[in-house]
């Protein structure tokens, strides 16, 4: 059984190009951006749970960061990015934690512009193993 | 799979309205897909209707961040044939009522 109060979640956002400082005055301007947290309406119990986002902008990109455990407002930056901006303008480099340990990574960003990929975790390693397993049974099956 | 889905009315007004019609028409989702969401902007006031299907991030993430509780709506969903709003003093909308059979 999972404990969600344990699990963190932290996404690393680029944007670059030409809406890089589109994105930066949408943030500037918004409720998030001029009241520094989310609303009652997106996050309800900020004693239960824990959202953060921090964001800058600098030599034409914009680096944003967005942290949210006991999967509490969860990907709210995602959702905006993608419809604001398109597809290809933005990088990620997404990693889940389970009580502090790393347990998955996950990333958009393939040519390694801004963001490299950890090495595999242990939990990644054991998903692949059993799938490998489970491959291989389906395999032998007689039909 | 779900098969939710609905129509969500939003009214925003004053400065903001300006703001998000702005935000919206040169959203890469409004210039790719200009069906996605009906906008109807008049000086101080901005109407919106979006379909949903499954979910809404427009209406249930994009607009939230920025502009906090600050507009209104109505939202019904087909499913359950259920309505929603928080304009309590009917500004712009009222939920509709049926007559029984």
């Amino acid at each position: 059984m999972i404990d969600w109060s344990k699990i963190t979640d932290t996404s690393k956002y680029v944007v670059d190009g030409d809406d890089a400082k589109r994105v930066y005055d949408i943030l500037q301007m918004s409720y998030f951006g001029k009241n520094k947290k989310l609303p009652t309406s997106l996050l309800p119990d900020t004693s239960k749970y824990n959202y953060k986002l921090e964001y800058k902008y600098e030599d034409g990109v914009l680096y944003i960061e967005e942290r949210v455990s006991g999967c509490s407002g969860g990907f709210i930056i995602n959702e905006l990015l993608f419809f604001l901006v398109p597809h290809d303008s933005i990088y990620i480099l997404s990693e889940r934690c389970n009580d502090g340990v790393p347990w998955s990574y996950s990333i958009k960003d393939d040519e390694g512009k801004y963001f490299v990929r950890p090495p595999k975790t242990e939990y990644e390693l054991q998903q692949e193993a059993e799938a490998r397993r489970f491959e291989e049974d389906t395999t032998d099956l007689p039909f | 799979m779900t098969d939710r889905c609905g129509t969500i009315w939003i009214a925003i007004e004053g400065e903001n309205a300006k703001m998000i019609y702005d935000i919206i028409v040169n959203s890469h989702t409004y210039k790719e897909y200009p069906d996605s969401l009906k906008l109807d902007y008049k000086e101080g006031l901005l109407l919106i209707m979006e379909n949903w299907w499954c979910c809404s991030p427009f209406a249930d993430c994009v607009i939230p961040f920025l502009l906090g509780d600050d507009y209104y709506y109505m939202q019904h969903d087909d499913l359950d044939d259920e309505w929603e709003t928080n304009d309590h003093e009917r500004k712009y909308f009222t939920i509709p009522t049926y007559d029984e059979p």
